[in-house]
């Protein structure tokens, strides 16, 4: 008796030092639909390195006030979520945002070349990747077998689908308006960079002008395919409307990051059953080997108190394998190289047939949201809000007015002859 | 005053309750009439620019419209949720089906403004709303009204008077229970028609319960941000905003938090304005009378 409670006394113990010695960190995200994934992560990181991330998630709008808000105090978050390329940018220059370049020596070899350097800036190597997606289009098995359709080829190609598609009350592209105004810019981009992929890299970085004809080309081709009634009904939802339509077959394509087959799948949807991912065709030969890629950045608050264990949390996310199984198998991303191909092809063979895609298509281009300034961006998707709502005789006037506040906030950026 | 310094116990029952008033309101608005004078997005120090976010609220296109549909919104709750439901009492008043009526009418008043947003928005949803398969019986399909620049301000207003009109409909008729019938009776021996007692007689009667309904109807609706946000964000791009969902916009998406302040001053500014000249009005008809 005497020896089990001594026993029992050094379990407490071991058990109380051990708990003692886990650190907790704070995360931040705004993803609610992800908060399962981080619970995982968290607590798997302080098993393994004593570092165990507390993650608290918020709606998009009040998460950016809550984080930059938290970032110029001692509650700066140890790990948050954000955007990169230019709305990264305003942080970095206030000084907000711990380098990461140390942490980047030693885990980086866990990542493909370039997205380092695509997380840099002036030097400063800000985050390490949650997820890299490319913007690729899903398409409906369901519409596909019902109608005997083809991949299209050329864009001329497509385009006679879509007309066809439209005779059979089937609506070609599923992008709308009705709960996400930020997804108005999705089909002006896929449209521009197909026409001409150097213009749309002028237009971001502020070499070319919102009233040029290659701009103005984009937009005739976009206002053509919504008067042609080949758009989805502008207040479907993307998360759960575009997925069962896609199931149904009552939409046929969706352009959206490959982050939106984990959520096909949490709509029931299974992949190369109910839908498969393919690239559209370019329109000139301008256009052609370009793809947009978007990364989602963990970065981590300068202020925070708990800097250098977000720093050991981040290189157990980047170099951990269980770390890249929970979120393989929570969110199915694989940003590192440490989830195997055999996996992934098992799980989701819709990202092995995207990689085989994506050797043709060697130009890679940030997406529109990041890739110019967030100012511009605001202004930009009211303006294509306004023109997909219904405005589409109005295009020239919308252009002129996103060219007047690019006049406006380009020499904030340092470019002084826009 | 005397008597409540020379009661010290009641003052100091009044001191917490004033110190929550200090600094949950009259300190948050001065501190925001302050940030209207400067240019801040949060993470950088604030830069003085004297009147400019308040002159940029008279300027500004998109601001202008948010004024515009800020009065839509006042107009049309006044006609729906006040004219209708005064209406309404009237029909229903003497009927033996009153206390029906006014639960029905009464139940969306139940609903917090976001829920009957979300309601409505799925309600009227072109694809799986409810009202898709009740129209298609008679060959309508539902067009996308809430995201069609042309249509959804009005819908909303609708959305909006359908949550209010129940309240309003009840107040009315306890105002017009109040009313004796002799001046009633004495309008008709005189030859008075409906319509004329209703406007000479009636009305009047009723003053301090309107009084009551349109100024919360014009403060309410002056500071509208739910149904607007809920349904469409103050879409197709800022479209339908109000000015609350400009204040919203501006201040936390944007991060003009000096141009979002200006916003919330003058907002506050036209409700005192729009309730206090309506107060004193009223007033002064009531003596007149």
């Amino acid at each position: 008796m005497k020896r089990f409670l001594v026993g029992m006394i050094m379990l407490s113990v071991l058990a109380f030092v051990a708990t003692a010695q886990t650190k907790d960190i704070k995360i931040l995200h705004d993803n609610p639909e992800f908060q399962k994934y981080w619970t995982n992560a968290g607590e798997a990181s302080g098993k393994e390195v004593g570092i165990r991330g507390v993650s608290t998630n918020y709606e998009t709008e009040v998460y950016q006030t809550k984080v930059k808000v938290d970032l110029t105090s001692s509650s700066a978050p140890a790990v948050f979520k954000w955007w990169f390329g230019f709305r990264a940018y305003s942080l970095l220059k206030a000084g907000l945002v711990a380098d990461l370049g140390d942490v980047w020596k030693e885990v980086g070899s866990n990542y493909a070349p370039g997205i380092k350097e695509a997380l840099t800036i002036d030097g400063v190597t800000y985050a390490l990747p949650f997820n890299t997606g490319y913007w690729v289009w899903y398409y409906s098995k369901a519409a596909y077998a019902k109608y005997n359709l083809t991949l299209p080829k050329t864009w001329d190609e497509w385009m006679k689908q879509l007309a066809f598609l439209k005779s059979k009350g089937v609506y070609g592209i599923g992008n709308t308006i009705g709960d996400s105004r930020w997804t108005s810019f999705i089909v002006f981009e896929e449209i521009l960079y197909r026409l001409d992929a150097d213009f749309y890299n002028r237009l971001v970085t502020g070499k070319a002008h919102y009233t040029d004809p290659e701009v103005v080309k984009a937009m005739q081709i976009w206002k053509d395919l919504i008067d042609k009634g080949y758009m989805a009904p502008n207040d479907v939802n993307y998360t759960t409307d575009i997925p069962r339509m896609v199931k149904e077959g009552t939409i046929a394509y969706a352009p959206f990051g490959d982050w939106y087959s984990g959520i096909l799948q949490g709509q029931g949807l299974k992949p190369n059953k109910d839908y498969g991912v393919w690239i559209p065709p370019a329109i000139t030969p301008k256009g052609k080997g370009a793809i947009v890629l978007e990364i989602s950045p963990l970065m981590a608050g300068k202020n925070s108190p708990d800097l250098a264990s977000a720093k050991k949390w981040f290189k157990w996310y980047a170099s951990s394998k269980s770390s890249a199984d929970i979120l393989w198998k929570d969110l199915k991303w694989a940003p590192s190289k440490n989830v195997s191909p055999e996996t992934i092809s098992k799980d989701d063979p819709t990202v092995t047939d995207e990689v085989e895609l994506l050797k043709a298509y060697p130009k890679k281009l940030i997406r529109y949201w990041e890739a110019t300034p967030e100012e511009i961006v605001e202004e930009a998707v009211a303006q294509w809000n306004e023109f997909r709502g219904g405005s589409t005789d109005k295009y020239m006037d919308q252009l002129k007015a996103i060219e007047a506040k690019a006049k406006e906030i380009w020499p904030k950026y340092g470019v002084n002859n826009y | 005053m005397k008597r409540v310094v020379r009661n010290g116990i009641s003052f100091q029952y009044m001191v917490p309750a004033a110190l929550l008033v200090l600094a949950t309101e009259i300190i948050p608005v001065f501190y925001t009439t302050y940030l209207g004078f400067y240019s801040w997005d949060l993470i950088t120090p604030k830069k003085w620019v004297a009147f400019n976010n308040y002159f940029k609220v008279f300027t500004s296109p998109e601001l202008l419209n948010a004024m515009k549909n800020t009065a839509f919104w006042v107009v049309g709750t006044l006609i729906l949720a006040v004219a209708l439901p005064l209406a309404m009492a009237m029909l229903i008043n003497t009927t033996r089906a009153k206390t029906v009526f006014k639960t029905i009418f009464f139940i969306p008043s139940t609903l917090s403004p976001t829920i009957a947003a979300i309601f409505w928005k799925r309600a009227l949803s072109s694809q799986q709303g409810a009202l898709v398969p009740i129209l298609a019986m008679v060959g309508i399909v539902v067009p996308p009204i809430l995201t069609n620049p042309h249509t959804n301000t009005f819908v909303m207003i609708a959305i909006a008077a359908w949550q209010y009109f129940g309240l309003n409909l009840i107040l009315f008729l306890v105002g017009l229970e109040t009313i004796p019938p002799e001046p009633r009776e004495a309008a008709m021996i005189d030859g008075a028609n409906t319509f004329q007692t209703f406007f000479r007689i009636i009305l009047p009667l009723l003053r301090p319960i309107t009084l009551l309904v349109v100024a919360n109807a014009i403060i309410n609706t002056i500071r509208t941000f739910d149904i607007p946000w809920v349904v469409i964000q103050g879409g197709p791009g800022r479209v339908s905003e109000t000015l609350a969902v400009s204040l919203y916009r501006e201040s936390f998406l944007l991060f003009r938090v000096g141009l979002g302040s200006a916003i919330a001053v003058l907002l506050s500014v036209f409700t005192l304005a729009a309730s206090w000249r309506y107060l004193t009005m009223m007033g002064k008809k009531a003596h007149a009378g």
